[in-house]
């Protein structure tokens, strides 16, 4: 993963979603029937999984994740999202200020 | 932040007998060293996994030089500065997953009551340690 990292890098960040469709895709089967959020937290998201041992698979969803996301969906929704980030980061700040504010008085 | 992230090296990859006293120690070291180099990223909880996949294969020195590669020359310049970055990737995966409908089954799954699945929250801690903390060492690096 890192190795892709370097070769796409700051050229285009895309390839972060191309990773994270790829993994989420080798994982499907085993998403699908997690009975639980415990189970998916522990047996299935984590670096254990055995379906995630094989990085020659994981790669070829990757690169099928690549023609499938298109950079204009990324596009799209940049704007937004980043006014969220923005507001949220604002959001924590102020809170905490508040509290310091709290604790001072 | 400095015993923030002692506590996260003590927590990280538990049973790779690799990470000896003396490597935590060492990694405890190239994020202390970052910290003070760029006090504006700082520490951020599961950066250390990035670190500790790095260290396995490279000497201390050379971790460091390409932990600092990474965030400044080939990540985005606002990826990890309070999180913009991170959060605001997160939240285009989220969307996008949910609209374009790439995995519709897994979508279902991740919006079942009885689960309620959070992509946002742990895409996070994917995009943080660039995957280093969800994947197997060999895939990871």
């Amino acid at each position: 993963m890192l190795d892709l990292f370097f070769l796409f890098g700051q050229k285009n960040n895309k390839v972060i979603f191309d990773v994270a469709l790829g993994y989420l895709k080798t994982l499907q089967a085993q998403i699908v029937v997690a009975a639980d959020l415990g189970v998916l937290k522990n047996e299935v998201f984590t670096e254990n999984n055995e379906s995630l041992a094989d990085p020659e698979l994981l790669m070829q969803e990757i690169t099928s994740s690549m023609s499938a996301l298109k950079q204009e969906h990324i596009d799209f929704y940049r704007p937004v999202c980043q006014k969220e980030a923005i507001d949220y980061a604002q959001e924590i700040k102020f809170s905490s200020y508040n509290r310091f504010k709290k604790v001072r008085e | 932040m400095f015993d923030k992230y002692k506590r996260d090296i003590s927590r990280a990859f538990p049973n790779d007998s690799f990470y000896t006293v003396e490597i935590k120690e060492s990694i405890a070291r190239i994020i202390e060293a970052y910290i003070w180099r760029n006090p504006t990223v700082g520490y951020i909880q599961g950066f250390n996994f990035l670190v500790f996949r790095l260290r396995k294969v490279l000497d201390e020195e050379d971790t460091f030089w390409t932990l600092v590669m990474i965030i400044e020359t080939y990540m985005p310049p606002d990826y990890y500065v309070e999180m913009y970055g991170v959060r605001t990737q997160a939240s285009i995966l989220q969307k996008i997953f949910r609209q374009y409908s790439f995995l519709p089954e897994v979508q279902a799954k991740f919006d079942d009551p009885t689960i309620q699945f959070n992509l946002m929250d742990n895409a996070i801690s994917w995009f943080i340690s660039l995957y280093t903390e969800c994947l197997p060492e060999q895939a990871s690096l």
